[in-house]
């Protein structure tokens, strides 16, 4: 018995894998996930209308304001870095700079006087300009009127340094273990919900959708006879979790694999690297804190966690598609497997709204959401280490509590053939 | 030797199976008959162990049926059991190796059975290629690729061309040569006359009728005489024990009451002119069954 659930594990994860749908799937994440990561670079290979130089042209009613714009959209652009080329010349001729505009690329404009507002403006193109540039003329306009404007009050370089460097606020705690860096949630969760959150979640869908069609496959062709008269139902069903187990693990595992190549294929890279940074940013930040050492301690438990949810989503799937005798019964039947994950999501991504909510964090206890919830409460520093062990224990219960309950609906599920009195029939099961 | 020993199996209030009991020895092939619902189905699940009868017991060689004892069942359902995504091989491996077979086992055995059913260029092919004649071929292999002791066929023909019905049929008939127990259900009575030597009618799940196929057709004193003479219907109706007269193409068929007036007929016959045939003949399994089933069934 023991040699044939081997097999049916080996069967059906190998199944699972030779299957042209995987391979293709994973051709496409492999495509999907390495050109997310070096999207900026694929734009600029492919090239474009930002290859042309957008002709600047300045007509100047005010006489002093075209160098300062000139100095100002340079500095500009190495802040932004729109990777847009440009030139920017001054034109003393209105009209004729009018009749230079023949492409969208030539843009003409004008600083006159005003009194009211220190300068006006005016852009004319031939048709829409490139909107990085737009961001870029109007950032700079803005920043010349700043500096013109400072001109005007007679303010000198030290009082504008003074004027415009950031006030640092200064924070302190009366709960221990709080630090500033864990209330910058929103920057963690931009990077915790496509990294961590969403991949767990579609996980989840994938072994619950897995487990469903395959048990379904079996019973409606009713080789399902066949292969119960040979192995129990127990050893049947755990063959099935396993290898669906095994399966997302390894789906999982390819998950990093690509984004690992994706990073090494922007490794090369000696562009301004904006998700270097942006990742840069959030590890000082974090790092700061001392949150990094806590999170490399954290993951071993938070993927315990994680596994041991995946392991109960994916004993209720396989129990409710026991009962069901086709997949359109059982994505009926799965409904409230769909509802509770994906309540643990939108719990997840919004947690940073409702901080210190006692609501959510009580919700993170609860089985099957606390795998999702968790990440970010954690990150935030909502939760701690207790918290997750808590969950997990939690989680382990429930797990007992499916396989000793569960078997019991799954023997009496498997051959049964008909759609009628679904819930009754599982209720009648756990009586015997 | 299987026994089946007073088993009855209850599905909450309903009695699908009521004291059954029959045994069925090596080498021989056994019909369990019976109309939809009857309880053939409950009774085949519970020799194989797919469902725990409420009382009485089964055996196989005297061991009860558990795990240990189905890798010596070959069963074919009724409906297909076939995984119509994988290839003829792949199922074969993968039913055999449930039977705790050994793949080069399998192969080779797999390879000998589809060169017995002519279609040898079908091992790679996907099940759901297959036509329905070549599919039943297929899973009637993977009910007796691994040489089981107990054979349980539900409906073995369905969507077979005479051919290959007497194809399956020699494969049936060499298997109960060489000691295989058969269990044969089907609705085609002219299938179970073939070659079941002992038969059990079920309806509501009682048994009604048992026995050897002689014994059960010497039951019934009512006979048929197929008739070639210059006779009229209106004659023969007038005569006694006559309960009806059918004409079928250039034969007359009579229907008796008892067969102790076929000496008279016979008599009367004789005297007739132009008289080629008159065959004396036992009610069919068909007909006994319609009788004891049909009659049940319209209650």
């Amino acid at each position: 018995m023991k040699d044939k659930f081997w097999f049916l594990t080996k069967n059906s994860l190998s199944k699972k894998i030779k299957n042209k749908t995987f391979l293709i799937v994973n051709i496409l994440l492999l495509v999907a996930l390495v050109a997310l990561i070096n999207i900026d670079k694929i734009v600029l290979a492919f090239g474009g209308n930002f290859n042309e130089v957008n002709n600047i042209m300045v007509v100047d009613k005010t006489e002093n304001t075209y160098d300062i714009f000139k100095e100002v959209i340079d500095s500009e652009e190495t802040i932004i870095d729109t990777g847009l080329k440009y030139k920017v010349t001054k034109i003393d001729d209105e009209d004729k700079a009018k009749k230079d505009i023949k492409k969208d690329e030539d843009i003409l404009i004008i600083f006159n006087e005003d009194d009211e507002n220190i300068i006006s403006v005016k852009m004319i193109t031939y048709g829409y300009i490139n909107s990085n540039m737009y961001q870029l003329i109007n950032t700079s306009i803005n920043a010349s009127k700043q500096i013109l404007a400072m001109e005007k009050l007679n303010i000198n370089e030290e009082d504008l340094a003074k004027i415009n460097n950031p006030i640092n606020i200064e924070r302190e705690y009366i709960e221990e273990g709080k630090n500033k860096n864990e209330e910058n949630q929103e920057l963690i969760m931009s990077v915790v919900t496509p990294i961590v959150i969403f991949p767990f979640f579609m996980l989840i869908l994938l072994v619950v959708q897995m487990i469903g069609a395959e048990i379904n496959e079996e019973k409606s062709t009713r080789s399902m006879e066949i292969i119960i008269s040979n192995v129990s139902p127990k050893v049947h069903f755990f063959s099935k979790i396993l290898a669906a187990n095994l399966f997302v693990i390894i789906q999982a595992l390819l998950l990093f694999l690509y984004s690992g190549i994706g990073i090494l294929l922007r490794g090369g890279s000696v562009q301004t690297d904006q998700i270097n940074e942006m990742v840069g940013d959030i590890t000082s930040k974090v790092d700061a804190s001392g949150m990094l050492s806590n999170i490399i301690n954290y993951i071993p438990i938070v993927l315990v966690l994680m596994l041991v949810t995946l392991l109960g989503y994916s004993l209720l799937a396989g129990i409710l598609a026991s009962m069901t005798t086709n997949m359109e019964d059982f994505q009926q039947l799965q409904t409230p497997i769909m509802v509770i994950s994906l309540v643990g999501f939108y719990l997840s991504v919004m947690s940073s709204m409702f901080e210190g909510s006692l609501f959510i964090r009580i919700l993170s206890y609860v089985p099957f959401i606390s795998a999702i919830l968790s990440p970010s409460l954690l990150l935030t520093g909502v939760i701690g280490l207790k918290d997750i062990i808590i969950s997990i224990l939690l989680m382990v219960i429930v797990v007992y509590l499916l396989i000793k309950y569960g078997l019991k609906i799954y023997k009496e599920g498997i051959l049964n053939y008909s759609s009628n009195n679904l819930w009754k029939k599982m209720i009648k099961a756990l009586k015997n | 030797m299987l026994k089946v020993k007073n088993v009855t199996k209850f599905y909450d209030d309903f009695k699908a199976v009521d004291n059954l009991s029959f045994e069925v020895k090596e080498g021989e092939i056994f019909g369990l008959l019976g109309a939809n619902g009857a309880g053939k189905t409950t009774t085949f699940r519970m020799i194989m162990n797919l469902l725990d009868p409420t009382s009485g017991e089964i055996t196989l060689n005297d061991k009860k049926i558990d795990y240990d004892v189905t890798d010596d069942i070959g069963f074919l359902t009724e409906e297909r059991s076939l995984l119509l995504k994988l290839t003829v091989k792949e199922l074969m491996i993968y039913y055999g190796t449930l039977k705790s077979m050994k793949k080069d086992e399998i192969i080779s055995e797999l390879k000998k059975w589809l060169k017995r059913f002519k279609i040898e260029e079908y091992e790679n092919k996907k099940i759901k290629e297959l036509s329905k004649g070549n599919k039943q071929k297929i899973q009637f292999i993977s009910s007796i690729i691994h040489k089981p002791k107990l054979l349980i066929l539900d409906e073995p023909f369905s969507g077979l061309d005479p051919i290959n019905v007497d194809m399956f049929i020699d494969v049936i008939n060499e298997l109960k040569d060489k000691g295989t127990i058969i269990i044969f259900s089907s609705h085609q009575m002219n299938h179970v006359e073939l070659f079941c030597e002992k038969l059990l009618i079920l309806d509501h799940g009682k048994t009604i009728i048992e026995g050897t196929l002689k014994d059960i057709k010497s039951r019934y004193d009512e006979r048929k005489i197929l008739i070639k003479a210059d006779v009229t219907k209106a004659e023969l109706s007038k005569l006694e024990g006559v309960k009806s007269v059918v004409i079928k193409g250039d034969e007359i068929e009579l229907n008796i009451s008892n067969k102790k007036h076929v000496k008279d007929i016979f008599k009367f016959i004789s005297k007739c002119k132009n008289v080629t045939k008159f065959e004396v003949v036992e009610l069919s399994l068909h007909e006994i069954f319609t009788r004891e089933v049909g009659g049940n069934n319209e209650r």
